[in-house]
C-alpha cells in the first residue's frame, strides 16, 4: 500500500485535576496520508489540529484510536501505543516536527543546531558542513547569523531556522505546526520551494496551515476542522 | 541510533528504606505512611517499588519535588547507600546477569571505578577539595587501575580542557575555584574513567544561567561524541526538556508517571505532574 499514516478513531481529551474537568481534544478522526503526499488541515483556531499532530508525534497520549505509520526500520506500527524507545528512534531518523517556535539549548550557534540534527541522522561531519551551509544559504539566513546563537534572531529568523533543523534529516514523515505563520512573503515563498523539494523527494506531509494561499501551491488535499472533529475533506 | 538493544541498566523493584520498620508499616498493602514516613517507628520508605530502564546512549530525566526519592535512587546506584531490596543489573558487568546490589564490596567498588561516574549537586561530596584539579582525576584513574603517571597527567589534562578549566589553573585545588568550576572538575572526573553510565545529581541547581548553559552544553556534548548513557535528576523542568529524551516522575518514592520528555511535560497523566507543570514560570 501506498500509505504512509492512516489515522483511523482516534479520540483525544484531556482530564484536569482536580475535579471532573475534561477538554476535547478531538474526536473520532480518520485520516489517510499517501506517500509522497502533502496534506493541509485548516481551522479555527482551538479546534483541535494540532492535538491531531502532537498525538501523531506521541506528544499527546490518545485515549483510543490506532495511528498506523508506515516506518522503514520496524515496518507498520501503531504510533499510539508503540514503545517510547521506538518513537524515539522514529524521532531521530523517520519522522520531523516543526512547531512556530524555536526551542533549543542555549549558546549553540544556528550552524551548530543544523549541523547536530544531520549528526544524529549519521552523516560524517565534512559532508555536514556542506549541507548545511548550502540549507542555511537557501533560507537566506545571512552569513553573519551562521555562527551565532539564535536568541539573538528575529521571529522570522528563528522560524527558518527552526525548518531548516527539521528538514536537514530528509524526514520520511515531516509534520508542520502552522510553520508559516509569522513569516514575510518572501520567506514563506523560500519554505514552499524546500516542502515542494522535500516533497518530490519523497518524504510525506502533514501541516497545519491558515493561510490558504500557501496551501493552494503545495497540498494535495486540504481538510477542514471544527470542534475536534474533521469536517470537511479535500476543500480543493 | 538504535544500536544498543536492550537497556544498559536495568533496576527492578528498587526499595530503599531508613530505619528498621515495624509491624504497622511492614505491610506493603495494608501501611497506612504519612506520604513515605511511618509515623508509629519513625521509617522513611525513601523510595518504594522503583523499576526503570536505562538505554545506550539516551539521557533519562528524573523529576519530582524534594524528598521524593531521586538522590536516593542515584545514591543507592553509585552505592553511597546500601539498597534495602531490589535487583539492578548493568549490561556490560558480567553480561547483565548479576544483581549488582548483592556483590560484595570489593566488587562494588569496581563496579564504581569502571562502570559508573557520579556528579553530586554539592562539589564537596565528589572532590577532594584539597587536592589539585589533576590530582582528583587521578584519583578515580588509579582507582581504575591507572598507574603511568604520563598517561594520567595526560588524561586529566585533555579532560580539565574539555571542560574549559583554563591551563594555568590546573595544579591548583578546588576549593579556590568558583561553583561552576567545581562542578565542571566534577564532571571531568566522572567521565576520566570512560563510564558507559554517568549520573547525574542536580548538577546545575546553584549555578547562574551562563555557566549552567556551559554545563548543559558540556553534557549534550560528551552525550553525543562518547554516547554515555546518563540519569539526570533535576527539578528544574527547563534542564530536563532540554536533555532528557525520556522522563521519569517520582512522588513519595514512587514512579508516578514515566514517558517521552515532551509528552510527560505536555500531556502528564498524574494530578502530581500536572501540578508540577502548571508550576512552571
Amino acid at each position: 500500500m501506498g500509505e504512509v499514516l492512516k489515522v483511523s478513531g482516534l479520540n483525544k481529551h484531556f482530564a484536569l485535576f482536580p475535579g471532573p474537568k475534561v477538554l476535547v481534544g478531538c474526536q473520532d478522526v480518520h485520516l489517510v496520508l499517501g506517500r509522497g503526499e502533502f496534506v493541509g488541515i485548516t481551522g479555527r483556531s482551538g479546534s483541535g489540529k494540532s492535538t491531531i499532530l502532537k498525538c501523531i508525534y506521541r506528544t499527546y497520549l490518545p485515549q483510543s484510536g490506532h495511528i498506523w505509520y508506515d516506518s522503514a526500520r520496524f515496518g507498520s506500527l501503531d504510533l499510539a501505543k508503540a514503545s517510547e524507545r521506538r518513537i524515539a528512534h522514529l524521532r531521530r531518523q523517520e519522522i520531523g516536527y516543526v512547531s512556530q517556535f524555536l526551542s533549543v539549548l542555549p549558546r549553540i550557534t544556528a550552524r551548530g543546531i543544523v549541523e547536530s540534527a544531520m549528526l544524529d541522522d549519521g552523516l560524517d561531519l565534512p559532508q555536514v558542513r556542506q549541507a548545511t551551509e548550502k540549507l542555511l544559504a537557501h533560507f537566506e539566513l545571512d552569513q553573519s547569523l551562521w555562527d551565532v546563537f539564535p536568541q539573538t534572531f528575529s521571529g522570522g529568523e528563528k522560524l527558518r531556522l527552526n525548518i531548516a533543523r527539521a528538514m536537514a534529516k530528509k524526514p520520511r514523515l515531516l509534520l508542520l505546526d502552522e510553520p508559516t505563520a509569522s513569516l514575510d512573503h518572501e520567506s514563506k515563498a523560500r519554505v514552499k520551494e524546500l516542502l515542494v523539494k522535500l516533497k518530490t523527494e519523497g518524504t510525506s506531509l502533514l501541516g497545519i496551515f491558515h493561510d490558504l494561499e500557501f496551501m493552494d501551491g503545495v497540498c494535495d488535499r486540504v481538510l477542514a476542522m471544527s470542534a475536534g472533529r474533521l469536517t470537511a475533506q479535500n476543500l480543493r | 541510533m538504535e544500536t544498543n538493544e536492550g537497556a544498559v541498566l536495568s533496576l527492578q523493584n528498587f526499595r530503599k528504606q531508613f530505619g528498621s520498620g515495624c509491624e504497622k508499616c511492614a505491610d506493603l498493602d495494608e501501611r497506612h505512611l504519612q506520604r513515605n514516613y511511618c509515623p508509629n517507628c519513625r521509617t522513611t520508605y525513601a523510595c518504594a517499588d522503583v523499576s526503570l530502564e536505562l538505554y545506550g546512549g539516551e539521557i533519562l530525566g528524573v523529576v519530582g519535588e524534594s524528598g521524593s526519592g531521586k538522590s536516593t535512587l542515584l545514591r543507592c546506584l553509585y552505592f553511597d547507600e546500601e539498597a534495602s531490596s531490589g535487583e539492578a543489573f548493568l549490561q556490560g558487568y558480567k553480561s547483565g546477569q548479576v544483581n549488582i546490589f548483592t556483590e560484595t564490596g570489593q566488587q562494588k567498588r569496581y563496579i564504581r571505578n569502571y562502570h559508573l561516574g557520579m556528579v553530586y549537586q554539592n562539589p564537596y561530596m565528589g572532590l577532594r577539595m584539597s587536592f589539585s584539579s589533576i590530582g582528583n582525576i587521578a584519583e578515580k584513574l588509579i582507582a581504575a587501575g591507572g598507574r603511568s603517571v604520563d598517561e594520567m597527567t595526560g588524561r586529566a589534562t585533555s579532560l580539565l580542557h574539555k571542560v574549559d578549566i583554563p591551563p594555568y589553573r590546573f595544579l591548583e585545588t578546588p576549593a579556590t575555584f568558583s561553583g561552576g568550576m567545581q562542578q565542571r572538575v566534577q564532571i571531568a572526573k566522572a567521565l576520566s574513567n570512560n563510564p558507559p553510565i554517568l549520573l547525574l545529581d542536580e548538577i546545575t541547581t546553584g549555578l547562574d544561567l551562563s555557566v549552567q548553559a556551559k554545563v548543559l552544553d558540556l553534557i549534550k556534548g560528551i552525550q553525543r561524541e562518547l554516547s554515555i548513557s546518563m540519569i539526570v535528576v533535576s527539578h528544574d523542568l527547563a534542564v530536563i526538556r532540554m536533555l532528557a529524551e525520556r522522563t521519569i516522575v517520582m512522588l513519595d518514592g514512587k514512579i508516578v508517571e514515566q514517558g517521552l520528555t515532551d509528552q510527560v511535560l505536555e500531556d502528564p497523566q498524574h494530578p502530581y505532574t500536572q501540578k508540577l507543570v502548571q508550576s512552571l514560570l
